[in-house]
C-alpha cells in the first residue's frame, strides 16, 4: 500500500531533449522516486543508474516489469495517444507532454480510455506552471483589471536558416503555429477560457517554403474577450515570451514586450508585470493622469511546479491543472488557427465536448 | 481655376467653417500664420462670435453667405462628417480650395460626389490625416519605405484609451450607429498603415460592445493583409485605460495626458522598430543572426512634433501651386474604404476582400 505520503514511482517513456529534463527534475524530486526509463539509446546513463533506475528498450517490458505507478510520456507527438492508451491499460497515471497528440480523434481516445481506467490524466502546457502565468491568472482571478475587454500577443522571433535544415520543419505542420504559438494558445484559454470562434491571415513569403512563417490572428472568446496575435519566425525580434521571460536558457533574453491584457479597470503589461489605471478621484478617462503599480514575482522552475503537481494529482486528487480535455481543445483551438489561414474564413468551435 | 484674391505677396486669404474642437485648433493656427490672410469663421453656433472677434475676423452663422460676401483662396471645413460631402461640394462650386477635416465623408457615395465637383470645378482637395505631417510619423514611412528594416513582415498595432464618460454625454451620436471608434479611431490606424507602407488587400475583424453596452462597439480586434501579403493587427479598445492609445503617446493633442508606451511593433526581416519608442533592434552580425544570438537595441533620435502647423502651411502652398495635396481626396476615399470594410468585416463575421474602385 502506497500512503499519502509516500514518494510517487515514475516511469518516462521518451528521454530526448525535454525528456531528459524529466529525468532531472525527477530524480532531484524528494516527492517522487525514478522507477525507469523507456528509451533506444539511454544518454543519461549514469543519472539513471545512480538513482536505482531500470533502463528499458520497450515499453512491453517497462509495463510488465517495472514497478511504476505513473508516467511521464515525452515521446513524439504523434504516438502520445497510443502509447498513453497502452499505459491506461497497466493502470498508469500520466503526464503527457504537450501536445496531447497530433491528431484530434487520437487524443480523444486518450482522453476516454483514462476515464474507463480511472487514473489521472495532466497534459504537459508547462506554461501553465511558469511563474509569470501564475502570477498573471491571480490578478485576474482577483478582478484587478475589472472586466476583460481584449489581450495583444507578440510572438516574434527570428529561427536561425540551419534549425529548418530538418526537412519536417518546412512542411506542413512544421510551423510556428503548431510547433510554438499552441503555448500562447494554451496560455489565452488558460487565461480566458474558451475560444468561440478564431481568424487568421498568413503568409509564407518570407522563406518560400511550404510551411507559414506570419501570421496574424482574430479571436474571440466565448467570454467576449477579443484577442489579437501576431507571429512570425522570420523577423529580427525579441519580443516574444521566451525572451520576455527568459523561460528557455536557449532563447536570448532582453526582456521585451509581449502580452498585454486591457480591462475596464487597468491594463496588466506582461511579462513586465505592472498594472497601469487611474487612481485619481471620480471620473477619470484619457487626459488623466495613470499610473502604475508593480506586481513581484519569484522566479521558479515551471517542469519542477509541474512535477510537483502531478503527485499532488496522484497523492493528494488535486485536479489536474491541465486535463486530457483541456489539452484537446488547445489543439483543436491551434488547428483552428491552421485551417483558417488555408480556408480564408473564420473557424467556429462548439460549446462544450 | 478659382478666383486668385491678393496673391501679390503669396498669402492666400482662408476662412474656417465650423470652429469646434479640431476646427478652433486650426482655426489658432491660421489666426496666427506667415503663409495665409485669415478673414473670417463661420459657425452655426452664435457664441463662437467671440472667438472671431478674438482673432480679429469677421463672423458668420452661415457659410453661403460667408462664401459669397468674402473674397476667399481655400475654406477649412471641420464639420460633423455628414455635412462634409454638402458643404464641401458648395465650397468647390464656388470655386475654393478646399482643407476637409476627416474622414472624407461619411459614405462612399458622398466621396465620388466631392471629389468630382473638386474636379470638375479645378479646386484642390486636402483631406486632414494630420499625422502625415508629424515628424516621427514621416521618418518611420522613409524607414520602411527605404528597407532599413529588410522586408517588413508584420505590424502591430495597439490604440486602447479609456474615453470618459463626458465623452459619450457631450456628443451622443458618439453612442449610436456611425459614431462608434472604428470609423473615429480605428480610421486613422488604417490611414497610417496605408501611408507607412501601401495598400490593404483584406480585412477581418471581430467587434465587441459587451464593455459600454452601447450601440456602437468598444472593442475591436482586426486581422489585415496588404496586397504584397504583409501582415498587420490593430487591437483598439476605448474602454480600457491603458498607455497604449497614439494621442496619448505622441503627445500632439494636449488635451490627452502623455503616456510612454510602444504603440507599433514593424518587423522586419532586418530589423524591427518599436514606435514612439523608436528602438532599433537588429542582428550587429548577419552570420549570428537568430534567436539563440545576443540582440543588438539602437535608440534613434527622432522626435515626434506637433502636426498641425505643417498641416496647414502645406495647405497654403498647395494653393500656391507648389505642392501636391499628401493626403487627396482619392487616398482619404481609399482609407475610407478600408475603415469601413473593417466595420462590415464585424457585423457580417466574414473577411472582406477590398474592392478600391
Amino acid at each position: 500500500m502506497t500512503s499519502n505520503e509516500s514518494p510517487v514511482r515514475i516511469g518516462i517513456i521518451g528521454a530526448g531533449l525535454i525528456g531528459h529534463r524529466h529525468i532531472q527534475h525527477v530524480v532531484e524530486e524528494p516527492r517522487c522516486i525514478l522507477s525507469g526509463v523507456v528509451t533506444r539509446t539511454l544518454k543519461a546513463k549514469e543519472l539513471v543508474e545512480n538513482a536505482g533506475a531500470t533502463h528499458y528498450t520497450e515499453i512491453d517490458t517497462f509495463l510488465k516489469e517495472s514497478d511504476a505507478e505513473a508516467v511521464i510520456i515525452a515521446t513524439p507527438n504523434d504516438t502520445h495517444a497510443s502509447i498513453g492508451i497502452q499505459c491506461t491499460r497497466a493502470g498508469l497515471h500520466m503526464l503527457v507532454e504537450k501536445p496531447i497528440d497530433s491528431d484530434l480523434k487520437a487524443a480523444a481516445g486518450l482522453i476516454e480510455a483514462a476515464e474507463k481506467a480511472g487514473v489521472k490524466l495532466l497534459i504537459g502546457h508547462h506554461r501553465r506552471f511558469n511563474p509569470y502565468i501564475e502570477a498573471a491568472k491571480k490578478i485576474l482571478d482577483e478582478e484587478k483589471l475589472g472586466q476583460i475587454a481584449a489581450v495583444n500577443v507578440l510572438w516574434t522571433v527570428l529561427k536561425p536558416p540551419s534549425y529548418f535544415n530538418v526537412t519536417w520543419r518546412r512542411e506542413p505542420g512544421g510551423g510556428p503555429i503548431l510547433i510554438n504559438l499552441i503555448h500562447d494558445m494554451d496560455n489565452l484559454r488558460y487565461l480566458f477560457g474558451d475560444i468561440e470562434r478564431i481568424y487568421a491571415e498568413s503568409s509564407s513569403a518570407i522563406r518560400g517554403f511550404v510551411v507559414e512563417d506570419t501570421a496574424v490572428i482574430t479571436i474571440r472568446f466565448r467570454s467576449g474577450v477579443l484577442g489579437c496575435i501576431t507571429t512570425s519566425d522570420a523577423v529580427a525580434s525579441p519580443y516574444n515570451f521566451e525572451s520576455a521571460t527568459a523561460e528557455n536558457p536557449l532563447i536570448y533574453s532582453i526582456a521585451p514586450d509581449c502580452y498585454r491584457i486591457f480591462g475596464t479597470k487597468a491594463t496588466l503589461n506582461f511579462p513586465e508585470m505592472t498594472l497601469w489605471r487611474y487612481t485619481g478621484e471620480g471620473e477619470q478617462g484619457w487626459g488623466d493622469p495613470i499610473s502604475n503599480e508593480r506586481i513581484g514575482v519569484v522566479r521558479t522552475v515551471p517542469l519542477v511546479n509541474q512535477l510537483r503537481h502531478f503527485c499532488d494529482v496522484i497523492r493528494h486528487n488535486t485536479s489536474p491543472r491541465c486535463s486530457g480535455e483541456e489539452g484537446l481543445k488547445t489543439l483543436e483551438a491551434t488547428m483552428g488557427v491552421i485551417e483558417s489561414m488555408h480556408n480564408g474564413a473564420p473557424v467556429m468551435f462548439k460549446k462544450a465536448h | 481655376m478659382a478666383t486668385n484674391s491678393q496673391k501679390s505677396d503669396g498669402r492666400v486669404r482662408l476662412a474656417s467653417i465650423g470652429v469646434g474642437m479640431i476646427g478652433h485648433v486650426h482655426a489658432k493656427i491660421a489666426a496666427g500664420l506667415n503663409e495665409c490672410e485669415y478673414v473670417a469663421i463661420c459657425d452655426t453656433d452664435p457664441d463662437q462670435e467671440r472667438m472671431a472677434q478674438g482673432y480679429g475676423v469677421r463672423f458668420y452663422t452661415d457659410y453661403k453667405e460667408m462664401i459669397k460676401k468674402e473674397t476667399l483662396d481655400g475654406v477649412i471645413v471641420s464639420l460633423p462628417n455628414e455635412l462634409h460631402e454638402p458643404v464641401g461640394t458648395a465650397c468647390a462650386e464656388a470655386g475654393l480650395h478646399i482643407f476637409m477635416e476627416k474622414p472624407i465623408t461619411s459614405t462612399i457615395a458622398e466621396a465620388d460626389k466631392l471629389i468630382n465637383s473638386t474636379q470638375r470645378n479645378n479646386v484642390h482637395l486636402l483631406i486632414a490625416h494630420h499625422r502625415r505631417f508629424n515628424p516621427m510619423v514621416v521618418a518611420t514611412r522613409k524607414m520602411i519605405r527605404s528597407g532599413e528594416l529588410g522586408d517588413l513582415v508584420g505590424v502591430s498595432i495597439l490604440w486602447c484609451m479609456y474615453k470618459p464618460s463626458e465623452y459619450f454625454v457631450a456628443g451622443p451620436w458618439r453612442r449610436q450607429k456611425g459614431g462608434g471608434p472604428i470609423l473615429i479611431n480605428t480610421i486613422h490606424e488604417i490611414d497610417n498603415l496605408r501611408f507607412f507602407y501601401g495598400e490593404i488587400e483584406r480585412v477581418y475583424a471581430e467587434v465587441s460592445n459587451k464593455t459600454r453596452r452601447f450601440e456602437v462597439e468598444d472593442t475591436v480586434s482586426i486581422s489585415l493583409r496588404f496586397t504584397d501579403g504583409t501582415l498587420a493587427s490593430i487591437l483598439m479598445s476605448d474602454a480600457a485605460p491603458s498607455l497604449w492609445g497614439y494621442e496619448c503617446t505622441m503627445g500632439e493633442n494636449p488635451h490627452f495626458y502623455p503616456t510612454k508606451g510602444n504603440i507599433y511593433h514593424f518587423l522586419g526581416t532586418k530589423a524591427s522598430l518599436t514606435f514612439p519608442g523608436m528602438t532599433k533592434v537588429y542582428y550587429a552580425d548577419p552570420s549570428k543572426a537568430g534567436w539563440q544570438h545576443p540582440i543588438t537595441r539602437e535608440q534613434l533620435n527622432i522626435k515626434s512634433a506637433d502636426p498641425y502647423p505643417d498641416q496647414l502651411k502645406h495647405f497654403c502652398k498647395v494653393i500656391n501651386g507648389e505642392e501636391t495635396p499628401r493626403t487627396s481626396g482619392e487616398d482619404a476615399r481609399k482609407t475610407l474604404i478600408a475603415t469601413l470594410a473593417v466595420h462590415e468585416s464585424g457585423m457580417t463575421g466574414k473577411p472582406i476582400q477590398i474592392d478600391y474602385t
